[in-house]
């Protein structure tokens, strides 16, 4: 996966509009830009960008309803956010984001690593966990979306 | 939806959006030139910018101080109103001692700003990450509170220090000093409750979120 669609992912799994969703790219990009210094390729590149675009996620202001109405967006967001393309099914995107948002913020996270086919050893590294509490967690989320379709 | 639906929903959208979505090195180099809105960066800036006002502010001080004593003829001064007929050693000690408390508050800033690019600069895991957060807002939250809390009882201690050394005037009496220094506590105390409510306000929402996905990270212990 290339960095646009790392930062691109995180996005989407902790936003559920698009003004949040360009904000919070912008801020990941930003953060990327002022950590790459920092960056000693101890790590792969793409752990190195999950742990920088997850801790902006999870740092990230809430905006209030006001500053929603006050956000100004770039002239080409609209190209940016949709994109000339064959759109997916309205459906299991509106079903994916329902059960994504039951989530907690580490669980979307661990989530999205999963999701991305990430090791279990990786996933550790980048949360800050042992493996087996990946496990303990991913066995969690199951049981939660299984709970999800059985409500 | 179980997770194995959700990983080929996920999938699709991935591939969509790898496809889709490509944002132009001009607009990835316009992005980055704006200012970052994280909390960190927020706390940073606000720190900042304390410090220079304060540095600045100080080293005005220090400077018309230095000016006022060194000054053969009387000086135009800025206290003559309050306090007229004053030698130039009483005021221009009185600024260059009011320069240097408003400096410690620059340097009390500058050392807190430093302290954040310590932790900010130890890069790790996801945890380690909110750990850190957690210690820089709670930081900046006690120097906002301190700083804020400690400026006018400190300013008028200065002034009460240099009129019992110098016979500067500010305070004629004793009562008059009693009641400066009442009115400094009771404004310090309220300071103080005032500070903390509108940090609290500002950053109780964003410290429980941290602190909740912290817990939920250190369950395995």
């Amino acid at each position: 996966m290339d960095a646009q669609g790392i930062v691109h992912n995180v996005c989407g799994m902790y936003c559920d509009n698009r003004e949040d969703r360009e904000d919070l790219f912008q801020e990941i990009l930003i953060n990327l830009w002022k950590s790459y210094p920092s960056f000693r390729g101890d790590s792969k590149f793409s752990t190195w960008m999950y742990r920088v675009s997850l801790n902006v996620a999870m740092q990230r202001l809430r905006k209030t309803d006001k500053q929603k109405e006050d956000a100004t967006l770039p002239a080409n967001f609209e190209e940016i956010a949709h994109p000339q393309k064959e759109t997916l099914p309205e459906k299991e995107l509106q079903l994916m984001h329902a059960a994504i948002n039951r989530l907690s913020d580490v669980e979307k996270a661990i989530v999205m690593l999963y999701l991305e086919e990430k090791s279990n050893e990786e996933i550790a590294g980048i949360m800050g966990i042992s493996q087996n509490y990946v496990r303990v967690k991913m066995t969690r989320i199951r049981e939660k979306l299984k709970k999800m379709v059985e409500a | 939806m179980e997770l194995e639906q959700l990983k080929t929903v996920w999938k699709k959208t991935t591939d969509y959006n790898v496809e889709g979505y490509f944002v132009s090195k001009q607009e990835v180099e316009r992005l980055i030139g704006k200012r970052s809105n994280t909390t960190i960066s927020r706390i940073k800036r606000k720190i900042r910018n304390k410090c220079f006002m304060a540095g600045s502010i100080g080293v005005l001080l220090l400077t018309f101080g230095t000016y006022v004593l060194i000054a053969k003829e009387p000086v135009f001064d800025l206290l003559k109103p309050l306090i007229p007929s004053q030698s130039n050693l009483a005021m221009g000690t009185f600024y260059l001692v009011f320069g240097l408390v408003v400096g410690f508050i620059s340097v009390f800033n500058a050392f807190s700003y430093r302290k954040i690019l310590n932790i900010e600069e130890r890069k790790s895991d996801l945890k380690t990450s909110i750990k850190n957060i957690l210690t820089i807002v709670r930081r900046a939250i006690r120097v906002k509170i301190y700083s804020d809390t400690f400026v006018v009882p400190v300013t008028v201690l200065v002034f009460g220090i240099i009129d019992a050394i110098l016979g500067v005037g500010i305070f004629p009496n004793t009562t008059t000093l009693i009641f400066f220094i009442l009115g400094a506590v009771a404004f310090a105390i309220f300071t103080y409750f005032l500070t903390k409510y509108g940090q609290n306000k500002r950053y109780a929402k964003q410290i429980r979120a941290l602190e909740e996905c912290l817990k939920e990270l250190k369950e395995e212990n």
